[in-house]
């Protein structure tokens, strides 16, 4: 063969890439353009929220938003109406699922260079303040970008052949009789939890081991929670934002997700009830907060949540009301304690009370196969 | 800009090559290497502009001083030798100053209690290469082995972007002529063709190869105090697969970028993992390195001409100088003592006049290199620690869950059941990877043997065509090469 030839050919082959980006584009597997959207070929999506950064932060850096919702997907999931109803304007829930505070800390100098911020409302959470815990791929992968403040493209999203087999997946789940739900966010960040909704009206959630995997997942050796040393040059930073909202006339709503009753005892049979304490008494130092853990009417209840830590969307009411000072709790008094530096010290004591015996070791060793 | 990068393939690259030969096609021989060189420089700046005054003002001193040293340079007013010590010398300064000042304040603190404050330098990209090169060229001038030769054609000797990152580090007597050559100022279809064929080739071997192993070699270095006796294996392993996959890979990029301006780049890795003893790893691993060690420090500290016990101290030496060379570390100077004390005990071994089976001298030999690749890797001793510890631990063992009911007599000897590659975040692909790999270094062709055996058909076009496009669109992310930060 010429060398001509060849070379022609050569470039023939690599017109595939083009072609293939094309596809990725129009089908558009994780919601990204939504250019165009065909029934039974990609109306549903595939879940999207390990793209948090590549998806929020376009939406983010568009402005227009009032309120900000920080933390991790405890606050994702709460939803963005009731914040507006209070708040007024609208709200944009810029969470990080699982993450770190430094994660948290860059989030909200995004958010604020690009937007005129009068609210922050931040779901701050114990496994944040791990030293040790391991931050989000794409947080590793983004960091420079976020810290200078850069655009976030998403042409890789497309010229990318594992997206390729994701298109193709979108399209098959299009078609098929029993498609399939998966977690995404919407445009103003907010998280779904498509998949268990879907399994809640087939009648094939199992919650209990929803929450006994979730629990495993967190204290296992890839969980938040592994080797956890509490860092007080987190809270330092978290107190950077705390006094940056002050300096700029911007309110700050601090309160701690609560989680479910079985995942408080966790931290206790685990070994961190002391670093769990020293967490609420550092942030008493730096700001008043709800802390909405411990055991109550809500967090006793299992229905209230979709696995161990994540209630419901349906009770953001619930967090909101207590949080912004409202009457409207209705019968749940118990549910999210006023901190101050005041009465931290009697809280924890009232709360040491509460913790019950369960057996993590076994939740720890039983496999929990996908099914 | 990264070799894997959309920019450099689809702008920075064809640009260049098509802005090149038109030039040379209008006969503007001088006007297009002045290019050549202008795009190498914008390369460079690509990271940070700021390292570019370091790089022109290197190129030049070392242009005139090499000048100087040369035969057909007549009036120099001081004596050569003291001028190439001094050459030498603010080379080493300069590398000096960027890579190991806080090193050497670090430990000046450390051994004298000392608060020196540290100077947190950028190290400018390529120092280390640079350097070595035009050190090498001062050398050479002082022995009278260059010719004289032109600023333009200098400069394209030290920039030329293929090789300027982190090599193959090239001899100013392999790649002058090749700027100088007439025969190299027209298109040549049949060096275009096997230079794409053998940058799609490194493509693969970075982005879809390296890139794999990385995942599974980053993390376990991150949770380097977790690991079970198979995780830790499975990290030493995959850092093992990775840096050769990243750096032959870019070399590989490097080549086939500099074959389609028919400049040949040398060839630097000939499947060293095959190696039977630690000589011949160093004789297929990192050539081009090897040779400057060998030419530039190992020689003129004597060789092997005065004595064995002077040979082996000046094997030491090379090695550790290597060592360093590739960071400013204890890890890296260890990792130098480790290649060079095996290279002693090599050639005690060979005098003695030992032989072994060469299936157990793979299986030393490979197994050496990968747990010396432990404290090249590791940022801190006791990361390089742990991991070893896991590697040698038998009490930590955790095997996967379908095992236990057949193998549940092994509790009672400690062995637990679980997740048993969940600290590296693995899966059963990353068993079937690892083999893999084993596969790739020992079963194939290495790609300059494919390169040389290359030939124009329709099989090696649908070959290189499609490993491109897969290349190209599994860059998920841009990563960089590990040899960028050497």
């Amino acid at each position: 063969m010429h060398s001509i030839k060849w070379i022609k050919i050569w470039f023939c082959i690599i017109m595939l890439i083009p072609l293939l980006g094309l596809f990725n584009y129009v089908i558009d597997p994780y919601g990204f353009n939504k250019m165009i959207l065909m029934k039974n070929i990609n109306l549903i999506k595939e879940d999207n929220t390990g793209y948090t950064i590549k998806y929020k932060m376009p939406n983010l850096r568009n402005g227009n938003w009032d309120n900000i919702m920080l933390g991790t997907s405890r606050i994702g999931l709460m939803d963005t109406k009731v914040v507006n109803k209070y708040l007024g304007g609208k709200t944009f829930t810029m969470s990080q699922p699982g993450s770190a505070i430094p994660i948290q800390y860059d989030s909200f100098l995004y958010a604020i260079k690009f937007n005129n911020v009068k609210n922050v409302v931040y779901g701050i959470d114990f496994m944040s303040f791990n030293k040790n815990i391991k931050l989000n791929n794409d947080y590793v992968q983004f960091k420079e970008e976020l810290q200078s403040f850069g655009r976030f493209y998403t042409f890789d999203m497309y010229f990318n052949i594992g997206k390729v087999k994701k298109s193709i997946d979108t399209i098959l789940n299009n078609s098929s009789n029993h498609s399939r739900y998966g977690a995404m966010y919407s445009e103003n960040g907010e998280r779904h939890f498509y998949q268990y909704k879907q399994r809640l009206r087939e009648g094939t959630f199992d919650l209990q081991r929803s929450i006994d995997k979730h629990i495993k997942w967190y204290f296992s050796k890839v969980g938040n929670y592994y080797n956890y040393e509490y860092s007080s040059k987190y809270m330092q930073q978290f107190k950077r934002i705390v006094d940056y909202c002050n300096n700029n006339s911007i309110k700050l709503y601090v309160y701690i997700p609560p989680m479910y009753s079985k995942h408080f005892y966790a931290i206790k049979e685990s070994g961190l009830k002391d670093e769990f304490e020293q967490f609420k008494k550092d942030l008493a130092k730096i700001t008043d907060y709800i802390d909405f853990t411990g055991v109550n009417s809500i967090t006793n209840n299992r229905n209230n949540y979709w696995d161990s830590s994540h209630l419901r969307k349906e009770h953001t009411e619930l967090i909101m009301a207590k949080l912004f000072r409202s009457q409207n709790t209705y019968k749940h008094e118990d549910f999210g304690i006023l901190i101050t530096e005041d009465n931290v010290e009697d809280h924890l004591k009232s709360q040491s009370h509460q913790y019950k015996k369960i057996n993590l070791k076994k939740i720890l060793t039983t496999d929990y196969k996908r099914r | 800009m990264l070799f894997n990068s959309y920019e450099f393939i689809f702008l920075f690259l064809p640009l260049s090559f098509f802005v090149y030969f038109f030039l040379l096609e209008k006969r503007l021989v001088v006007g297009a290497k002045g290019f050549l060189v202008f795009t190498s420089l914008f390369f460079y700046s690509w990271w940070n502009v700021a390292y570019l005054p370091i790089i022109l003002s290197s190129m030049l001193f070392n242009y005139v001083i090499g000048n100087s040293l040369n035969d057909n340079f007549k009036k120099v007013l001081i004596r050569k030798k003291h001028l190439l010590v001094f050459g030498i010398i603010l080379n080493l300064s300069l590398l000096g100053y960027f890579k190991y000042t806080d090193f050497f304040l670090e430990n000046f603190n450390l051994a004298f209690d000392g608060s020196v404050p540290l100077l947190h330098l950028a190290l400018p990209l390529a120092i280390s290469f640079f350097t070595f090169q035009q050190i090498a060229y001062l050398v050479d001038s002082y022995r009278g082995e260059t010719a004289e030769y032109d600023f333009l054609n200098y400069s394209l000797f030290v920039t030329f972007f293929p090789q300027l990152i982190a090599g193959p580090i090239v001899h100013h007597s392999e790649m002058m002529p090749q700027f100088a050559s007439k025969w190299n100022l027209v298109k040549n279809y049949k060096n275009i063709a096997t230079g794409l064929f053998i940058f799609s080739l490194g493509l693969f071997k970075k982005v879809v190869i390296a890139d794999t192993f990385a995942q599974w070699a980053t993390a376990g270095f991150d949770n380097a105090t977790v690991l079970n006796f198979f995780e830790a294996w499975i990290t030493s392993l995959s850092y093992t697969f990775q840096l050769y996959f990243d750096f032959s890979g870019y070399t590989d990029m490097a080549i086939g970028a500099a074959l389609l301006f028919n400049i040949k780049l040398p060839i630097n890795f000939n499947s060293p993992y095959k190696a039977l003893d630690i000589q011949d790893f160093w004789r297929r691993w990192h050539i081009t390195l090897s040779r400057f060690l060998k030419d530039y420090i190992y020689i003129p500290l004597g060789g092997n001409r005065k004595g064995s016990f002077r040979t082996y101290t000046n094997l030491l030496a090379t090695f550790m100088l290597g060592g360093i060379w590739h960071g400013a570390g204890w890890t890296f100077v260890f990792w130098g003592f480790l290649h060079g004390m095996a290279l002693v005990v090599h050639r005690f071994w060979k005098a003695l006049g030992f032989t072994m089976p060469k299936v157990l001298a793979w299986f030393i030999t490979f197994n050496f290199i990968n747990i010396a690749w432990v404290f090249f890797r590791a940022k801190e001793w006791e990361d390089a620690l742990k991991v070893l510890d896991g590697m040698s631990g038998f009490d930590k063992v955790v095997l996967p869950n379908v095992l236990s009911s057949k193998m549940s007599f092994l509790s009672q000897y400690g062995v637990e059941f679980g997740n048993f590659i969940d600290a590296i975040h693995g899966d059963t692909t990353t068993i079937l990877w690892l083999l893999f790999g084993f596969v790739l270094i020992g079963g194939f062709k290495n790609s300059i043997q494919e390169m040389s055996a290359f030939k124009m058909s329709l099989k090696t076009v649908l070959f290189s065509g499609v490993i491109f496009v897969i290349g190209i669109l599994s860059s998920n992310k841009v990563s960089e090469f590990l040899y960028f930060n050497f």
